[in-house]
This record gives structure tokens, C-alpha cells and sequence, in this order.
């Protein structure tokens, strides 16, 4: 959905990454306008998460930019059109910007709930304690864990977990958050807690991009969705449109095999 | 067998064990600090400085402990530094763990998850203050079990700083062996506080890793699924 | 501080026949030490329970204590019981102690390595326990060993360097002597750490190449380091 007026928040231009001979992403185009949800879906090994984890940069991308509100991530072009790399503390405060929600979780095993969300403001943001603490807090209670946040995450449930997750990265107060497949490690019940603080972040037009296979998220909570296959962007429309009358030949397809379609 | 021979020398021996653990903890010590200052080099540093550690591990791990000590003894005074024996014992003996730690911490740096990497970097934590904060205390409990090895090894290996003359278990028991020779006694007595030694420690890091460092009490409850939900 | 290396030249000829002998004792040690710890370790394996702990207790004593003291033990108690040995046998004797303290575990874990199956199949067929160990087990166990006997070998090399204090005239104790004759410590511990980095060298690339390049991964049973 193309607001009127709205900035693009993110631009990501020609972005490829082979691993080897292999295009894992190919020529991606993609552009994000602030308080836009994104969801990006396709088959297994379509590319999706490369794409995310090219973003910021996790993954260095083999060509291809990304812009992110006003700076290239990675890098910069000189006055004389050069690309120069950054170095690896720019790349670490560029990334800071960034929030990102892993498939595993991926919670610092040794830190309690609280400390995995103030890790980042105290260490990166060199943010006091007590503030700190007072934000995590603030931001435990919005995923509905204030009363588990003296936990380790070996005596939280995935869902629990992923939710601190998300509270981890909210508390970078960042422009963008990528959630890479976020529930699939989740059953049913526990992948719902999860969507709903998702919900309730895009319903306070959090900018994010999702890759799910939750459709029923995307058609509730998308502005557009993608449908990525083989590497490359297929197409991308709105929620509504995409589910119902795709352009694309793979994208039918593709809703045919996941019951989508009939 | 006399019991009244050993009972009489055993405050000597014990004396000497005394020696023996000191050096031994303090090598351990000394070993860890430089074992990780030069195994996180080797993790994260920057590539020339990885043939220099290498070279130190292939040295260590290529000669006997034994000569490590004569050169430790030999050198270390030419070259201007007036130590006492107890001194040149630690530094030899620690000398010759950084060898052996730099191989455990490594492997317990490298051994923690990737994700735990991405999820830092996302974050935004530069890679030193990710090693400093997230990988190296996940890293300690893992180096506990390996690093009671090595500390039951630098024990067993202390024995041989008798050869420099030290006065430790092995040459307190050698000194009443030859004034004596009651070596039967002095043997077996030997044995026992050596392995009381080791045992006591191994005992002690059990618990180390049990109640002090144990962070993963329950199993995650998660499914491992990657199908299109319909 | 300047080499001198004309002097290292003078003194090879001696070093390398104390490493020669330090080599010879030591592989010797291997061989007696792998005999026992075939034998031990069956037995540890496969014989009654007053024989297994026994055993492991000899083997836990041998690993658990310093082997300088294990040397002095050797040293003392063989003319005591009447073997009385010159120089060069009391250290094979000893070296072939410690060998074979950490082969009967090496020898244990590369038979409880070899899938239950076998052992099974072999008892099915009618063999004795002891049959089965001897034609069926140990042939399948020994092609894991080999590796770890190869790393085996260099830490007795290290360990024969502890025979210098019951006065064999292996590599370390010869340069020690050279060192008191002479004072040239430097040139003299350079050239005795050379020697052992070598031949160690060459044994550590000899048991990495069995355990990646002839033995499929994951098959050979990996071995422990010993100072
Ligand atoms: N580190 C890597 N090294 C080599 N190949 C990789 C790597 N990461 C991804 N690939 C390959 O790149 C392609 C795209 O992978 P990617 O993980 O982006 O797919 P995906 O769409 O996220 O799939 P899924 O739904 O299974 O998570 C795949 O063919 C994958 O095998
Ligand atoms: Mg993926």
C-alpha cells in the first residue's frame, strides 16, 4: 500500500547472494515505506530468509544495496561515486536499527528474560541500569511476560521465548523489524500467543517484514506480500489480491498446493 | 610395611603436597588467563597473529614437559630474571598448560551456536563485546569438565619439576626414599595423596559445573516443523 | 643471543643416537604395551567381574598418578622381586606400564565401539564368547585402534623423556649432560626440542592421516593426549 506521502523507510535494490554458483537470492527489488507490514512468502529454499538476513546484513550480499532511512547498510558511496565497505563497529551501529526475530529463538542461554532484553540498551545504548530495567520491564509487559522475567529460557516455552525475543529486539527501539519465520518452531497454541503480540505491534505500524507460512496473519496484518521462488521475487501485491487471483502461474501454484487456492 | 614409618613422614609429604597443589592451582590459574587471551586470538583475532598461536600449541604439545622445564630453568636466568625455584616452576608449568588450554577454550568458544552469534550481531554488539558478554560465560561451563582434566594433569605433571630440584610430593618422597630406603612406604603414601589430590579436585569441579554454572535446567519445549501451514 | 651452530653440528651425532634410543625403548614400550592392553582390555571386557575391576583399578592408578612415580616404583620393586634389569630394560619395563595403562582403555573403547550386532551374530553361530571376541571383535577393533596407538606412541616418546632420573641415556638426559659439560644451554635445548618436534610431528601427521583419510568418519575411536 503505497500511502500518500509516506517515505520509504527501506530500499533494497538488485540484491543477489550466491553461495558458491548458487543464487540463493537473485536481482531482489523491494521497497518498504515506514509503518508498512511486509510479508514474504514461497517454498522452502526460495530464498526468503537469505533476503532477510541479507538486509542486515547477517548474510553479506554478493551485489546489490541496502538503504535504510537516509544510509547504505554495509557501506557508503563516496563523493566520487566509490563503494566504500564499512567496517565492522559502523556495520554493528548501523545494524542497531535493525531488530530481528529468529526462527530459534536464539535467546542468550546464560541471561534471565530481563537480561537478554537490557543486554542490548546497556551494552550497545550504554543506557544506566535502572533505565534499562525500566524499559525492558515496560516492554516484558507488553509480550505478556512481566511475571516470568527473572527466568532463564531453558525454564521458559518456545513461546515465552520467542516472545522475549521480540522484546529483545524492541528494546533497540529500532526503525525496522525482519521476524524470520517466527511460530514454525511453535505448536499451534503457543504460535498464536506469538502472532498476537505480532498483531499488536503492526496494529502500532510497527514497519516489519515477515516470512510465515501463516496466511491468516499475512491476509490480517499485511500491506503487501511478497511471493518469492527459485531465488527471485515472483510478484507482490496486497494480501487480498495475491491470495485470491495471483498474476503469476507459480504463485497459483503454489496457493494450490498449500490449500490457498482451489 | 611399617605404619609407624609412614605416619612419622607423612607431615613432610604433606607439606610437600602442599607445594604441589600450589603450583599446580596457580599454573591452572595462570594458564586460563593467558589460555584465553590467546585462544580468543585464535577465535576472533586477527589472522596473521593464528601461525604464532599455532606454532606455541605445535611447540607445546611436541615436547616433553620435562624439557620445557630444563629450558624454563636454564633460560630464564640468563636472560636476567632472578626467580626463585617455586617461580620458574609456575612459569614452566604454565608455560606448558597455555598449550593445552588454548585447545579447550577454542573448542568451547567455537562449540556455542551460531545463532547465539546472529542474535548478538542483531542486536547490534560488536564481535568483542559479543565474546565478552554472551559466548565466553556460555563457553565456562562447557570448559569446566576439560579444564579439571587439565588441572589432574598439571598435578601429575608437577611431579617432574623434582627434577629441577622443587620441593614437591615426588621430590620430598625421592629425599626420603635416599636418606631411608624405605621406598615401599614412601611409595604407596605417595600414590594415595596424589590421587586424594586429583580426586578432591575432580569432586570439586563436579560440583562447580552442577550448582554454580548451570544454566540449562529443563529442555525447551519446541517442534521442529518447516511445512506451509494451509 | 648468536647460535652457535658449528657447535650443534659437533654434538648431532650424540643427540641422535639418544633419540635413536629414545625411539627404540619407547616403540618397544608400544608393542609390549599393546600385547597387555589386548589382553587387559578383553578381560576387561569380557571377563568375570573380579578380574574387570581389578583392572580397572591398575588402570585408573596408572592414569591417575604421576608417571615419574610409576617410574620409581618400577625402579625399586623389579630387583626386589628378583628381575634385576640394566638401565635400558628397567625403561622399557616402565614405559611399558604407563603404554599399557592407556592402551587397555584404548583397547576397551575401540571393542565396545564395534556395533552390538556383530557380537550377537557371532554368539548366534554358536562361538564362545572368547571366540567371538578373538575372530570376530578384536579383528573389526583393531583397524579403530590404529590411530590411536599412532598418537599413543608420541606420548610415550614425551613420557620416555622422564627415564633420564632413573639414568637412561635417552634424548633428554644426554642433553642435559652435554649442557653440564658444556654450558651451551641454548644451542642444546633447541637442537633436543627440534628432535622431539620432529619425530612427535611426524607421528601426529601419521595418526591424522589414518583417522581421515583411511578410516571412514566417525570410525576410529579418538585418542588422549599425555604430557
Ligand atoms: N549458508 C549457506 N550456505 C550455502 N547455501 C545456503 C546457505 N544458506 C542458504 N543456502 C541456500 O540458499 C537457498 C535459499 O535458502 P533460504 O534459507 O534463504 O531459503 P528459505 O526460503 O528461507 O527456506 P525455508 O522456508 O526452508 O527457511 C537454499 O537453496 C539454501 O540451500
Ligand atoms: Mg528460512
Amino acid at each position: 500500500m503505497n500511502m500518500n506521502g509516506a517515505h520509504p523507510l527501506l530500499k533494497v535494490k538488485n540484491l543477489t547472494k550466491k553461495f558458491g554458483d548458487h543464487f540463493a537470492i537473485k536481482e531482489a527489488n523491494l521497497e518498504v515505506m515506514r509503518g508498512e507490514r511486509v510479508v514474504l512468502i514461497g517454498p522452502s529454499g526460495s530464498g526468503k530468509s537469505t533476503l532477510l538476513r541479507c538486509i542486515n546484513y547477517l548474510e553479506v550480499p554478493t551485489s546489490g544495496t541496502v538503504w535504510l532511512d537516509g544510509e547504505y547498510i554495509g557501506g557508503r558511496y563516496n563523493d566520487d561515486g566509490s563503494w566504500v565497505k564499512d567496517s565492522p563497529s559502523q556495520l554493528t551501529k548501523k545494524r542497531q536499527h535493525i531488530g530481528m526475530v529468529f526462527q530459534s529463538f536464539n535467546l542468550f542461554a546464560h541471561l534471565s528474560a530481563l537480561d537478554n532484553v537490557t543486554l542490548g540498551p546497556r551494552w550497545v545504548l550504554n543506557m544506566p541500569k535502572k533505565e534499562a530495567v525500566e524499559i525492558a520491564q515496560q516492554l516484558l509487559e507488553k509480550v505478556h511476560l512481566e511475571e516470568h522475567s527473572h527466568k532463564l529460557p531453558a525454564q521458559l516455552s518456545g513461546g515465552q521465548q520467542q516472545r522475549v525475543a521480540i522484546a529483545r529486539a524492541l528494546a533497540m527501539n529500532p526503525k525496522l523489524m525482519l521476524f524470520d519465520e517466527p511460530t514454525s518452531a511453535l505448536d499451534p497454541r503457543l504460535t498464536n500467543e506469538v502472532l498476537d503480540v505480532m498483531l499488536e505491534l503492526a496494529e502500532e505500524k510497527m514497519t516489519m517484514i515477515v516470512v510465515t507460512h501463516e496466511i491468516g496473519f499475512a491476509r490480517e496484518v499485511a500491506d503487501v506480500v511478497f511471493f518469492l521462488e527459485e531465488a527471485t521475487i515472483v510478484e507482490s501485491a496486497p494480501p487480498a489480491l495475491l491470495f485470491s487471483d495471483p498474476k503469476d502461474e507459480r504463485t497459483r501454484q503454489f496457493l494450490v498446493d498449500c490449500n490457498i487456492l482451489k | 610395611m611399617d605404619l609407624n614409618f609412614m605416619i612419622q613422614i607423612l607431615p613432610r609429604l604433606l607439606r610437600a603436597s602442599l607445594t604441589t597443589i600450589q603450583v599446580s592451582l596457580l599454573s591452572l590459574l595462570l594458564g586460563t588467563l593467558f589460555g584465553l587471551l590467546m585462544g580468543m586470538i585464535r577465535v576472533l583475532g586477527p589472522r596473521f597473529l593464528h601461525p604464532f598461536v599455532n606454532a606455541y600449541v605445535t611447540f607445546v604439545r611436541g615436547t616433553p614437559v620435562a624439557v620445557q622445564i630444563y629450558a624454563a630453568f636454564f633460560l630464564l636466568p640468563r636472560i636476567g630474571l632472578n626467580w626463585s625455584l617455586f617461580e620458574i616452576s609456575v612459569f614452566a608449568l604454565t608455560f606448558n598448560s597455555v598449550g593445552y588450554q588454548i585447545e579447550i577454550i577454542r573448542a568451547a568458544l567455537q562449540s556455542i551456536d551460531k545463532g547465539q552469534h546472529e542474535a548478538a550481531a542483531a542486536i547490534g554488539l560488536g564481535k568483542w563485546k559479543a565474546m565478552w558478554l554472551i559466548t565466553l560465560p556460555q563457553a565456562a561451563q562447557r570448559m569446566i569438565p576439560p579444564l579439571t582434566n587439565e588441572l589432574a594433569n598439571l598435578i601429575k605433571a608437577s611431579s617432574v619439576l623434582s627434577i629441577i630440584a622443587l620441593y614437591e610430593l615426588t621430590r620430598a618422597g625421592e629425599a626420603i626414599i635416599a636418606s631411608t630406603f624405605r621406598y615401599a612406604e614412601v611409595l604407596i603414601l605417595m600414590s594415595i595423596l596424589y590421587f586424594l589430590m586429583i580426586q578432591s579436585l575432580t569432586e570439586g569441579s563436579n560440583y562447580l559445573e552442577k550448582n554454580v554454572f548451570n544454566f540449562r535446567t529443563s529442555r525447551i519445549k519446541t517442534r521442529k516443523i518447516k511445512q506451509p501451514a494451509g | 643471543m648468536p647460535l652457535d651452530l658449528d657447535f650443534m653440528i659437533r654434538i648431532f651425532p650424540e643427540l641422535f643416537r639418544a633419540l635413536i634410543l629414545t625411539v627404540q625403548i619407547s616403540f618397544l614400550a608400544l608393542l609390549f604395551g599393546i600385547v597387555l592392553g589386548i589382553l587387559l582390555g578383553s578381560l576387561r571386557v569380557i571377563g568375570p567381574r573380579y578380574i574387570q575391576i581389578p583392572i580397572q583399578w591398575l588402570v585408573n592408578y596408572i592414569r591417575g598418578t604421576p608417571q615419574l612415580v610409576q617410574f620409581l616404583i618400577v625402579y625399586f620393586a623389579l630387583p626386589r622381586i628378583g628381575i634385576v634389569l640394566n638401565e635400558y630394560w628397567t625403561g622399557v619395563v616402565a614405559l611399558t606400564v604407563i603404554a599399557a595403562g592407556y592402551e587397555v582403555e584404548i583397547v576397551r573403547a575401540a571393542i565396545e565401539s564395534i556395533d552390538k550386532g556383530q557380537k550377537e551374530a557371532a554368539l548366534a553361530v554358536g562361538m564362545s564368547e572368547v571366540k567371538a571376541l578373538r575372530l570376530v571383535l578384536l579383528p573389526q577393533a583393531m583397524r579403530r585402534m590404529i590411530p590411536a596407538l599412532t598418537n599413543e606412541l608420541s606420548n610415550v616418546i614425551k613420557a620416555s623423556a622422564l627415564l633420564s632420573v632413573i639414568a637412561v641415556n635417552e634424548l633428554t638426559k644426554v642433553g642435559n649432560k652435554i649442557i653440564y659439560e658444556t654450558f651451551y644451554f641454548f644451542e642444546v635445548l633447541i637442537e633436543v626440542a627440534v628432535l622431539y618436534l620432529i619425530v612427535i610431528g611426524v607421528l601426529g601427521w601419521i595418526s591424522s592421516y589414518f583417522e581421515n583419510k583411511v578410516f571412514a568418519y566417525g570410525e576410529a575411536i579418538t585418542a588422549t593426549e599425555v604430557r
